[in-house]
């Protein structure tokens, strides 16, 4: 049967091949259970991988060993006056901590999401893409339910926004919009939905809101009437409002992140 | 001095040299590994806002210095070199006796450190960055692969090969000291 014994000795090579690279971190400890059942299967045969695994250890212990090196003085004191040196403008960054935490908060959103989803691939996709938001300042308004849903989006900055609920499906849907995470609050005085979409690289919320909370500002029933939606933009974040079958639609989120009217896709139940 | 940069120093001068140590094992010019150093660490005060609480602020500063030689070296030159992958199979080293395992920690015994530095600054950047980092300073793979951004299985694979690499040169060079001690990259070759 000199065939299968040809596949076996490939069979043999392969794994001896292919473990070569497991090596160090069987001499680290970094292997996992099953790979160190493998790794020490082969090396009760193999005397070649033996000594490797021997010489990593030596060679591993040896260098461990090196002296350290150490700087000119001279260096250590230019060293000592770097902190004279200017900082980068990130320090406002600093005493604003918002622009990191709505990140954070998101990104916990995304995992619990993506796990259920699209797996570990996604999820890190998703939090790289997070991290790369800047939400812009949050503006005031004097219309309620705009600075009720303003104040809303504020929150989610600050990282105390309400885990997500159950998911279902958002009023509005649009290409690239993807629905992280929902949870019922309040617009107007009146008991609202809010629905966190991922929108490129930003976050936008749309809100479902009671139809009279909808239509109680003047400046609100007036862009209604005469061009179907009203909006305004203010410090690059732009809030829309649009009525549905028998409630409202308000989003709010950064400009570039809001989809065209065109490419908004509203379920009117 | 101001609340941020006091901080900045205590939680920096401590590995002030062991930065250096690992830039000035990969060039032969001290000064140049000096203005590595320094480059790095003003890097790292102006982005000091940039490290995290989770991260321990050595594997934050050599990934500055990390990024800081790349920098440099590809400004220098686009030599591409190709990863030489050292078997155990290899012919040349199978012949020498010191490449059992007892003669070989014989053999390192007796390396003085100026050996083992030439040795090591004749590895391929890359192989020698994961050598430093494990067996020199002792970080983890996954600390490691967190500095390079490279997966915990590449470290691991370029450690065994750097580690196979190393040793085949400190072989070769004591049996023929005498001759060219640059390893060749490939198995057979001589
Ligand atoms: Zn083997």
């Amino acid at each position: 049967m000199n065939a299968s014994y040809n596949t076996e000795d490939t069979k043999w090579q392969e794994l001896h091949t292919a473990l070569q690279d497991l090596l160090a971190g069987y001499a680290d400890n970094e292997l996992e259970d099953d790979e160190v059942m493998i790794v020490e299967a082969h090396l009760a045969g193999c005397r070649l991988c033996r000594d490797d695994l021997a010489r990593q250890f030596s060679l591993s212990h040896h260098l461990s060993s090196l002296p350290l090196e150490r700087m000119s003085a001279s260096l250590h004191e230019k060293l000592d006056r770097i902190t004279e040196q200017p900082q980068n403008t990130v320090e406002t960054q600093r005493q604003t901590p918002k622009v990191s935490t709505p990140a954070r908060w998101l990104e916990r959103q995304w995992l619990k999401l993506a796990f259920s989803t699209g797996g570990w691939a996604t999820a890190f996709a998703l939090v790289v893409t997070l991290y790369m938001q800047q939400i812009p300042n949050v503006p005031h308004s004097n219309i309620p339910m705009v600075a009720d849903a303003l104040s809303e989006y504020q929150t989610a900055q600050q990282d105390i926004l309400p885990v997500s609920q159950q998911l279902t499906e958002a009023p509005a849907s649009w290409p690239g919009g993807t629905l992280l995470s929902s949870w019922e609050t309040s617009i107007g005085g009146a008991p609202a939905q809010v629905y966190a979409m991922r929108s490129g690289k930003d976050i936008v919320f749309q809100y479902r809101i009671n139809e009279s909370v909808l239509f109680r500002n003047p400046e609100v029933r007036q862009a209604i009437a005469q061009q179907g939606s009203y909006s305004s933009e203010k410090n690059g974040t732009e809030i829309r409002a649009l009525p549905m079958k028998s409630s409202g639609l308000l989003m709010v989120g950064p400009r570039r992140a809001m989809p065209a009217v065109n490419d908004l896709k509203i379920k009117t139940i | 001095m101001s609340h941020t940069a006091q901080q900045f120093q205590q939680l920096t001068t401590p590995w002030r040299d062991r930065l250096f140590s690992v830039a000035v094992r990969q060039t032969d010019s001290r000064q140049r590994a000096e203005d590595w150093v320094q480059e790095s660490m003003l890097k790292a005060w102006k982005h000091f806002s940039d490290l995290k609480e989770t991260e321990t602020v050595y594997a934050w500063l050599l990934k500055i210095l990390h990024s800081v030689i790349v920098d440099d070296v590809r400004r220098e030159s686009r030599r591409a070199q190709l990863a030489p992958v050292v078997s155990v199979e290899d012919e040349e080293l199978q012949k020498h006796s010191s490449s059992a395992a007892g003669p070989f920690e014989e053999l390192l015994q007796k390396q003085n450190q100026e050996q083992v530095k030439t040795a090591i600054s004749t590895l391929p950047s890359e192989f020698r960055e994961v050598l430093l980092f494990r067996d020199v300073e002792g970080l983890s793979y996954l600390e490691i692969s967190e500095i390079l951004g490279i997966p915990k299985g590449t470290v691991m694979s370029r450690l065994s090969r750097a580690r196979r690499m190393l040793s085949s040169i400190i072989i070769k060079s004591s049996n023929n000291s005498s001759n060219h001690v640059r390893a060749k990259s490939t198995g057979g070759m001589s």
